[in-house]
């Protein structure tokens, strides 16, 4: 009897430590699960707030063609420029924020009236306007300087978007005449009037398709995302891009990060940029630049800023033959329920008529995070691109999906990736699972029936520390994130890097670079 | 799933101006009476003037030199620059304008008025429709204007204020200088150094001097900015001091010295000499100098106690006399100055 007592209290024992030990591990999951999804939603809290632009003059003088009462000094010019650029960017802002109360500080007379009923116009029926770059000849200014009066020449953007959908979008070349007063708080626009809209074109897509070689995406080890430009080291990145050709790397995917490139002097960041694609000519690399990296939200009030990074980046882009296309945005699908689907499309068709009007010789495709979306613009741009982080075996579904869409496009697939990131025992993974992941991810995208036409891994090296502003603060999180590359922080290849090495070879792709 | 950029093929109708885009069926009258051209289109005709505004300016003009700038800026109704062409129509006192046709809303004239310093109103017309009035002055032209000093009467005797002014100060016009002026006047003494600054007032420059110990003929001279008039003499009179000031002797014993208070020394005009005027006293013993201030001065000299009554000669501008002084007890309390 009391043998049989024992035995069956082990069993209970035994049955209760399992059960315990089933509740923990599903528990576990279940908050690893719940860390995944407020990953999500951190990033996207982090964008949801639009800072007002700073001020700027974004105005280009040309000489005035008629004598005027009153000389206008360089002085002058700042002044008034910047005053005609606060204008058009708080008008925006205030359309977005439907708070008429901004535009006293640049606007007066008239031209308040006017902007005020266009805000109430813009809360009823979603209009909004960006003012992306301004040219101005100075036609009156008085003896006294008092009142002053220009012939401007812009290029505007102007859509309707509601939360799901871009109802309406055009950009024009407007030409008009500004009229300003210099008051008691300085100068103000008085009156505006618009004497022409000439809408701009997308030029037709140049014949041919562009190709790209496979390759990784690249941050160096101890500085990624934030920390990349400030800190650019010339030496590391020689050494990485000759890391990445070992690996049998043809190509390479790097980020400009939006602060660094819209800063007030950005002429650091822009010199380091044409170095950074020196280096990877001379290591036979083409390179894919993302722009806008970390940008932060899409509301217009920022898009005359965006122009102007447009502006900085594509002369130096479009004069190095080994930029393979512009990757326009990282995954702005992830924005649509954040921003509003209509808005975040409004934004990207406005900066490809930019990047077609700046450099209407570099090809441009957009980073889907998914091939979800990868139909939205798909008619505009030279190649299809998006990131492949699907489970297991619906690689090819996804590949296929992007086919259609694509029609005779190239079909890129910017990003695949797989933590090795080991907490315990193989928990939550390892450096095995890593590379037997990145194995059958790589054969079902390189050897599929009509396979991708280039692949892109997340990313060379592992990071020493992972930028909270790009993956969130949780700490879980941060080390798997750090734990995806083919290299770990000390140069040691993992065994991902030896499938990389093997699939790429075996699948070189004709490079422009070649 | 695939998802096309979706604009819709059904899209409503939509209008654009210099303010942005919104669906046609949201425009209301005020917005649709603005003549801003539509994307692809052509810029509505504005209306007929409604509002002229005027800026005339610079506020001050300076006789004979600078123009006037008329500005006028025509509106319709709703705000709208009136067509080029219209003609404007500008007044001026004492002066015929041509008219002017508007561009972008705006017609102007530069215009150099009579160089008779005033002021005036001037207004505009563009149509039918006036401005409100504005107002400019004319100014004298300072730029030319020599200022000299009226010479004083000589004084009969020393002044205990000495009040100076210029000569009328009016510039090539005819124009009087407006009061608040401010001229410099400096005496061309041992530095040079600014003396006063006088002010404008109907038409001279005035201001008053306190003599103090400024004696004799000084030149002194006005200045307008970088204008310099010519030096004028300007006699101050003389400082007399009066005879047989006060001398008061005391032994430190201990030291063998002598401690003499001269003063005070007052003048005939009924003040102290000076301060800063040089004293000196001079017996068998020696001699010690010093300065006045207050009207006083003290002075030591190497002559042991009890050697009873001395002779000295006592010397200072204007005063030079014997004095026979008897050592005494020094003086309880400080002589205060009388004035």
């Amino acid at each position: 009897m009391t043998r049989r007592v024992r035995i069956a209290a082990q069993v209970a024992a035994a049955l209760v430590f399992v059960a315990g030990l089933w509740a923990a591990l599903g528990a576990t999951a279940e908050v690893y699960r719940q860390l995944e999804e407020r990953e999500v939603t951190h990033r996207y809290l982090a964008e949801a707030v639009t800072p007002v632009p700073e001020a700027r003059d974004m105005v280009d003088w040309q000489a005035p063609r008629a004598g005027l009462a009153r000389p206008l000094t360089e002085g002058d010019a700042v002044q008034i420029g910047r005053a005609i650029t606060a204008a058009w960017q708080l008008l925006t802002v205030a359309q977005d924020a439907g708070d008429p109360d901004l535009l006293a500080d640049a606007f007066s007379g008239v031209a308040l009236g006017r902007a005020r009923l266009s805000v109430a116009d813009a809360q009823a029926g979603g209009g909004r306007m960006a003012v992306l770059s301004i040219t101005a000849e100075p036609t009156f200014f008085h003896r006294d300087g008092s009142v002053f009066q220009a012939r401007l020449r812009m290029r505007v953007s102007r859509h309707i978007a509601s939360d799901s959908t871009l109802l309406h979008h055009e950009v024009t070349w407007d030409e008009g005449v500004v009229t300003l007063m210099n008051e008691s708080n300085g100068w103000r626009v008085y009156q505006y009037r618009r004497d022409a809209g000439q809408p701009a074109s997308l030029p037709a897509l140049r014949p041919g398709h562009p190709a790209l070689g496979n390759g990784l995406n690249y941050f160096p080890a101890d500085r990624p995302w934030r920390k990349f430009w400030p800190n650019f080291d010339i030496a590391q990145v020689r050494t990485d891009f000759a890391r990445i050709r070992a690996l049998g790397g043809r190509s390479v995917r790097v980020f400009l990060t939006y602060d660094d490139f819209t800063a007030p002097d950005p002429s650091d960041a822009l010199r380091d940029l044409a170095r950074l694609l020196d280096l990877a000519r001379l290591e036979g690399l083409q390179v894919v630049p993302t722009l806008f990296d970390q940008r932060p939200g899409y509301r217009s009030g920022l898009w005359g800023r965006d122009a102007v990074m447009l502006a900085n980046v594509l002369p130096i882009l479009a004069a190095k033959g080994n930029v393979a296309m512009i990757d326009l945005k990282n995954e702005p699908d992830l924005d649509f329920e954040t921003h509003g689907q209509g808005q975040v499309e409004g934004w990207l068709l406005t900066m490809l008529f930019q990047v077609r009007l700046l450099a209407p010789d570099l090809p441009v495709t957009v980073g889907w995070s998914s091939a979800r979306y990868v139909g939205v613009l798909a008619p505009l741009l030279d190649a299809i691109s998006y990131h492949d982080y699907t489970q297991p075996g619906e690689s090819l579904s996804g590949l296929q999906a992007a086919r259609q869409a694509a029609g005779d496009k190239p079909v890129l697939v910017t990003e695949i990736g797989y933590t090795s990131y080991d907490a315990i025992l193989g928990w939550p993974a390892s450096e095995t699972a890593q590379a037997e992941a990145l194995e059958a991810r790589l054969d079902a995208l390189l050897n599929a029936p009509r396979p991708a036409d280039a692949v892109m891994v997340w990313t060379l090296t592992d990071f020493v520390q992972v930028d909270p502003g790009a993956v969130g603060a949780n700490p879980l999180i941060r080390k798997r994130q750090a734990a995806y590359g083919m290299v770990d922080i000390h140069g040691r290849d993992k065994p991902a890097a030896d499938v990389l090495r093997r699939h790429f070879s075996a699948t070189q792709s004709e490079s422009i670079a070649e | 799933m695939m998802i096309l950029l979706a604009v819709p093929a059904a899209a409503e109708p939509v209008i654009t101006d210099g303010f942005g885009i919104l669906p046609t069926r949201l425009l209301g009258t005020d917005r649709a009476a603005w003549t801003d051209a539509p994307t692809g289109g052509a810029p509505a005709e504005p209306g007929d003037p409604a509002t002229v505004l005027l800026f005339a300016g610079p506020k001050l003009l300076v006789a004979g030199r600078d123009r006037a700038h008329l500005v006028a800026l025509g509106l319709d109704q709703h705000g709208n620059l009136v067509r080029d062409g219209l003609i404007a129509t500008f007044s001026m006192p004492d002066s015929t304008l041509p008219d002017q046709r508007t561009r972008n809303g705006i017609a102007d004239i530069l215009h150099l008025p009579p160089p008779k310093a005033r002021r005036m109103t001037v207004g505009a017309q563009i149509g039918n429709r006036q401005s409100p009035p504005a107002d400019l002055a004319v100014t004298a032209d300072l730029s030319a204007l020599i200022p000299q000093i009226r010479p004083p009467e000589q004084p009969l005797a020393r002044l205990d204020l000495l009040q100076l002014e210029s000569l009328p100060l009016t510039d090539p016009h005819g124009n009087v200088v407006p009061d608040g002026i401010a001229l410099d006047l400096t005496m061309l003494g041992a530095n040079g150094a600014a003396l006063a600054t006088p002010m404008t007032l109907a038409g001279r420059a005035q201001t008053v001097l306190v003599p103090r110990d400024m004696q004799g003929t000084q030149d002194a001279r006005l200045a307008l900015g970088a204008q310099q008039g010519p030096v004028a003499p300007i006699d101050f009179g003389r400082v007399v001091p009066l005879p047989a000031p006060p001398i008061a002797a005391w032994s430190l014993g201990d030291l063998d010295l002598t401690v003499l208070r001269v003063g005070p020394v007052g003048t005939q005009d009924g003040h102290l000499m000076p301060d800063g005027t040089p004293v000196r006293v001079t017996t068998v013993d020696g001699a010690a100098t010093g300065w006045l201030r207050d009207g006083q001065v003290e002075l030591q000299l190497p002559r042991p106690a009890g050697l009873g009554p001395m002779t000295l000669q006592l010397d200072l501008p204007g005063l030079s006399e014997r004095r026979r002084v008897a050592p005494g007890l020094p003086p309880p309390v400080p002589i205060e100055a009388s004035e």
